[in-house]
């Protein structure tokens, strides 16, 4: 189904792609499941622990846009999590050279009274406020729990100021109850960007690639490998400004370094602009970026020096690559990471000759917006060797349960908080944070080298380990570490 | 109270939910939507200096995690099968079932699910704190009052040699942990047992007979007060508020007034105030080449929370020999305690009092101190240069615009990491200068 711009509010995953959350079984079992004309059923728990909200998934990306504000219509603890915005904020700044300043946020401090009688004034006064410190190009209103339950008018709050606010105001459904996948965050953040940001092209420009990113370290990389196409990238959306997103329809095509993070808006700006996007597998380790290098190349017609690219890349780094699958060599390990890159460092790790045990995907979609199954995770089901697959939103318990059997020499997760559990029970955690981990060929192999740099020393989590008991009972390491999971048989 | 700008806080469930983790073997239960307890705690816990993770918080602290589907038909049958597996599966001494907003909305009989629980014996208490309901440090009473009434051992008999030590709420008060331990040992010095109970080396035993207490400490004029309050109630310890004490001058008045009330010995108090006394000028008395070659007073603005605004301030002016201008208060506060903060601040002698404001907002607080500033015609220029601001990681670009020194003591703290500092008593007296002077020598 094509996505549909027409409405206030991006359809939660759940919804639009039938997302789970719950599932154990294995990798070709889950892709089988999730194939054409079959379905799966989402797994419900009698144990969790805390995940993620949208909203902080939407305002992660929202309030990165230099030049727009943010106004978010919850209780104060809903913009607490503005600290873990602000340091990614000033980190990215400080390497861009750009000078310390805060991000463009005010919540409007919903108090128990507004919850019954309404919080539409103060979103009134918030989003005034906003516009008068900040003066914005945008304004993004999110929701919450809160503003959602007692159904506030949001949509009548804006328009009501639109003479007297003239910018784009714009609302963002990223209430945390309605969805555990807490990436219907980002969807409901692009899709405000689309509804509101976004304008028709006026030109095209045949250079411009649409980068959909987080952080964006890679960039000069990036802009050396998309030079030697004739490519300009754009990195969107933290730290693009507001007419930036809004001549993204411009661009010759959209490519992600995260399908989890760019379906949505790759597949909506292919739609309604016809820039297309690239559906090949993330960029990491070999296979992914010389099939992602390829997409964009088939995208602009470039596929010649996109094949001269690769090989002069493959070149610089198959000797390092040879000498690093040697290290690795009976090396075993346990990852946890959200879909894309779960299924992304299949291969990544495939590539560098680390055993895979077992994967855990922090949710996973059968489909994406256009319609397809992700391709990373059907090309690592097409190996001969299956593996046992997990989905949970995080579910700590379930992950430390299977690296106390499993006792694998390396564990690597992507998200905050979860890989130091891993690190307790002195298994050498390398988190993926950055993104463009692995990105490339190079990124492979210096990826490969910051393991073998986190394999050659592990003091620092085999003492720590010795001391730290984690908070499990004992009961709960004899049991199945799905017990709490309730699932159709696998 | 209106729209606030990038809050300084959590909300009431991030306040009870920090102060359960900073409990050893204590867990929350959190009736919530999915993404509460994690944001609560990031928020929390990376802005006091990267705290990190206990026994189990973070992303592992068990949830209900609830969904549309609960909101709709209620929520109790879930949060009844959540305590009873995190029984099974989590092995804790206290599981403390705190809520959210949602769960508070569509008004979960919450209590009567825990008693279920506690009928059987279980040590679970529950904890109404709802986000809406206001920030940290009221959730922090909340989850307090909630321990003072449903755990603590009532009826036990009174020490009166054994204070417990309130008005920390964690993370908000980045350097808690430091600053109960040096409390504890302070007091200790005059024979006086202090129970802190939010350092990884209480015992829930402590807590659990905290009734024994002869008089509870509170170190805040608002945080902490109402529970203590409810302490009294239930087990007839009363409370004195004090301000948190940094340096000589407050740490020695603080003293003083403890030891009369306890009937401590004078001598050995004498004793105590003049070997800590030695030790903090042994270190200062030879920084005053710097100080004085360097000109190194400074006017000061003082941004942060009702106990560090005042202590901060008190401690630039009494010790320092600095003059206050200007403090802004963050909290979100009632009237009355507005009034206690404003009273508190009449204690300070009118030549050196600063203008206090109470403000949420970052950038208001920039705005109302250049609004003030030029109401003061100087043909000089600032009539504040040379400025020191001591506030939170928020407030750089502020010092950054007036040209002035920064130091960060308030929430959030994340240009550095903290593990024990402490700025209480002497020795954090001493500490907070030789940070705050190094802040002015770190680019030679």
């Amino acid at each position: 189904m094509a996505i549909n711009l027409d409405i206030t509010e991006a359809p939660t995953r759940e919804t639009r792609l039938g997302s789970i959350t719950g599932y154990s079984g294995t990798l070709k079992d889950l892709v089988a499941r999730t194939g054409c004309g079959a379905s799966i059923k989402n797994g419900d728990r009698t144990f969790s622990q805390a995940s993620s909200c949208s909203s902080g998934c939407a305002q992660t990306l929202l309030a990165g846009i230099v030049d727009a504000a943010v106004v978010n219509h919850a209780p104060i603890g809903c913009a607490g999590d503005t600290v873990y915005h602000n340091i990614a904020n000033q980190y990215g700044r400080f390497y861009r050279e750009w000078g310390n300043k805060n991000i463009q946020l005010v919540n409007t401090n919903m108090e128990e009274q507004d919850t019954v009688f309404g919080g539409t004034e103060k979103l009134r006064e918030g989003i005034r406020e906003a516009f008068r410190r900040f003066a914005p190009k945008a304004i993004f209103v999110t929701t919450s729990c809160a503003s959602g339950i007692i159904g506030d008018d949001i949509k009548g709050v804006i328009s009501e100021l639109t003479d007297e606010v003239p910018v784009p105001v714009i609302q963002v459904s990223c209430e945390g109850f309605r969805s555990k996948v807490w990436a219907s965050g980002f969807d409901a953040a692009f899709h405000a960007i689309l509804t509101g940001i976004v304008k028709p092209p006026v030109r095209k420009r045949p250079e411009l690639v649409n980068m959909v990113n987080f952080r964006g370290s890679a960039r000069a990389y990036i802009a050396r490998l998309f030079g030697e196409l004739g490519l300009v990238p754009r990195f969107v959306v933290p730290f693009a400004t507001v007419e930036e997103l809004a001549t993204v329809s411009e661009a010759a095509v959209t490519a992600t370094v995260c399908t989890t993070l760019g379906s949505y808006f790759g597949t909506a700006l292919e739609e309604n602009y016809g820039v297309p996007y690239v559906k090949a597998i993330p960029p990491h380790g070999v296979a992914g970026i010389e099939a992602w290098l390829r997409g964009i190349g088939a995208a602009v017609g470039k596929e010649s020096e996109v094949e001269a690219l690769i090989d002069k890349e493959r070149a610089a780094t198959d000797a390092d690559l040879a000498e690093l699958r040697r290290r690795f060599k009976g090396k075993r390990a346990v990852l946890g990471m959200g879909p894309s890159y779960a299924q992304s460092y299949l291969g990544v790790l495939e590539e560098l000759g680390i055993e895979v045990l077992h994967a855990a995907s922090w949710h996973y979609d059968p489909r994406y917006d256009y319609g397809e199954q992700p391709p990373a995770i059907v090309r690592a089901a097409s190996r001969e060797n299956d593996i046992t697959f997990s989905v949970g939103d995080q579910q700590l318990y379930e992950i430390t349960n299977t690296l106390s059997r499993l006792k694998p020499d390396l564990y690597f997760s992507r998200h905050p908080g979860s890989s130091v559990w891993a690190a307790k029970l002195g298994i050498t955690a390398v988190p993926v944070i950055d993104e463009y981990t692995a990105f490339g060929h190079r990124g492979l192999v210096n990826f490969g080298w910051r393991i073998v740099d986190a394999l050659t020393n592990r003091n620092f989590v085999t003492k720590l380990a010795d001391r730290v008991k984690l908070p499990y009972s004992g009961w709960w390491y004899g049991q199945d570490p799905y017990a709490f999971l309730d699932q159709e048989a696998v | 109270m209106s729209h606030i700008e990038r809050p300084r806080y959590q909300c009431a469930l991030g306040g009870a939910l920090v102060t359960i983790n900073a409990i050893e073997r204590a867990v929350a239960i959190v009736h919530s939507a999915p993404g509460c307890a994690a944001s609560a705690d990031g928020a929390a816990t990376v802005g006091a200096g990267y705290w990190g993770s206990t026994l189990t918080d973070g992303r592992a602290t068990p949830s209900t995690n609830i969904i549309e589907r609960q909101v709709i038909f209620g929520g109790e049958e879930r949060l009844s099968e959540q305590i009873a597996s995190t029984l099974d599966v989590i092995d804790a001494d206290l599981y403390a079932v705190i809520t959210g907003c949602m769960t508070d909305i569509i008004g979960d009989d919450v209590r009567a699910v825990v008693s279920e629980f506690q009928k059987q014996g279980k040590p679970v208490i529950v904890a109404e704190t709802g986000g809406f309901k206001g920030d940290s440090n009221l959730g922090a009473d909340f989850i307090w009052d909630a321990i003072v009434t449903q755990y603590l051992t009532p009826g036990l008999p009174k020490d009166n040699r054994r204070v417990n030590l309130f008005g920390f709420v964690p993370a908000q008060d980045v350097f808690w942990r430091g600053n109960l331990l040096e409390l504890k040992r302070l007091l200790g010095r005059l024979g006086i047992t202090a129970n802190t109970f939010l350092t990884p080396f209480d015992d829930l035993k402590d807590l659990k007979d905290a009734g024994r207490a002869a008089l509870n400490v509170v170190f805040s004029d608002v945080h902490g007060v109402k529970p203590a309050a409810v302490f009294e109630e239930t087990h007839g310890t009363p409370f004195v508020s004090e301000p948190l004490p940094i340096g000589p001058t407050a740490t020695e008045a603080f003293l003083r007034r403890i030891a009369a009330r306890l009937e401590i010995d004078p001598a050995r108090l004498d004793e105590v105030l003049a070997e800590e006394k030695a030790y903090y000028y042994g270190f200062l008395t030879p920084l005053t080449d710097l100080y004085t070659d360097q000109d190194f007073q400074r006017f000061g603005v003082v941004i942060g929370n009702v106990n560090y605004s005042y202590a901060v301030t008190r401690f630039i002016a009494d010790d320092l020999g600095w003059i206050p201008y200007l403090v802004a208060v963050t909290d979100l506060l009632t009237d009355e305690q507005r009034a206690s903060v404003v009273a508190r601040f009449e204690e300070i002698p009118e030549i050196l009092r600063p203008k206090l404001i109470f403000e949420t907002d970052t950038d208001r607080i920039k705005e109302r101190l250049n609004e003030e500033l030029a109401s003061e015609a100087d043909p000089y220029g600032s009539p504040i240069s040379p400025a020191y601001v001591i506030g939170s990681n928020l407030d750089r670009p502020l010092a950054a615009e007036l040209k002035a020194g920064f130091f960060g003591i308030s929430y959030p703290i994340t240009n550095r990491i903290v593990t024990d500092q402490y700025y209480v008593g002497f020795r954090g007296g001493l500490r907070l200068t030789t940070d705050i002077v190094s802040a002015l020598v770190a680019n030679r």
